[in-house]
């Protein structure tokens, strides 16, 4: 058990130090990785998120999300799953520059659910995807944004 | 005082969980409209939910979330007495961690 601690500190270490030139922020952190984030197209966004695993639409995930938001900065979103061995539940805004919002990794001790507020650049689709081992699964609903949603 | 505020409920036989934290959530695209120039981007990016402590929920994010940002998850069972412990992580390496006590 040491052993494996002072081993994690070490590579940990090397790698927060290598992190930190490439990391635009400058704040290296082991779980969040800049990749994911980066301002990409949404094609680039949803292959970087998927690792090549499969993409199936279903209709057992609930979306639930206004189909017409009158602020984009502010427009709530609940996803629910009826499929068995999520690990884990991702939200995507196709039009946003930075197009995944949030990656959710739910334990089984939770319910496939999750409840969030997002910012919408523009009319755009959104997807909740829900990971299992093999594959993902996906749904998406159109919002439409009557104002400006980024404020500026 | 903590910039996270946590409830939890009860709902058959569930315990939901609901946070909101005040954080400011900028992407570093907006302008500030007095200076002319960008506002640098401050926002979070892990959010952490443990029950009785083990994590339960690890949330990778973005600046897609809006300011203020909320989130809610369900618990399956949970009783009166379990410790839930969320913190959070933003990109300019500010933490903060809130604990609350089911009721």
């Amino acid at each position: 058990m040491k052993a494996n601690r002072r081993k994690f500190l070490k590579t940990s270490l090397v790698l927060g130090t290598a992190g930190i030139g490439l990391l635009e922020t400058g704040v290296a952190n082991a779980e969040w990785n800049a990749a994911d984030f980066a301002p990409n197209p949404f094609d680039a966004a949803m292959k970087q998120l998927l690792k090549g695993k499969t993409i199936i639409e279903t209709d057992k995930i609930d979306l639930n999300i206004p189909e017409i938001a009158e602020n984009g900065a502010l427009v709530p979103v609940t996803v629910t799953s009826r499929i068995e061995g999520i690990q884990s539940i991702a939200i995507v805004v196709e039009q946003n520059p930075v197009p995944l919002a949030i990656q959710a990794e739910l334990m089984p001790e939770l319910d496939p659910f999750i409840s969030a507020r997002l910012k919408l650049a523009s009319t755009s689709f959104v997807y909740a995807i829900a990971e299992t081992e093999k594959v993902c699964y996906s749904v998406k609903k159109k919002v439409k944004v009557t104002i400006g949603g980024c404020g500026g | 005082m903590s910039s996270i505020k946590i409830r939890t409920k009860r709902l058959d036989g569930n315990t939901q969980i609901r946070t909101l934290i005040s954080h400011p959530m900028e992407h570093g695209r907006n302008k500030d409209k007095t200076t002319n120039k960008l506002i640098p981007a401050h926002f979070i990016q892990v959010l952490t939910v443990t029950h009785n402590g083990k994590t339960i929920a690890t949330c990778n994010m973005g600046a897609g979330i809006s300011k203020d940002p909320y989130f809610a998850f369900l618990l399956k069972g949970g009783k009166v007495g379990d410790v839930i412990s969320i913190d959070w992580v933003d990109n300019l390496g500010n933490k903060d961690s809130e604990k609350h006590t089911v009721t």
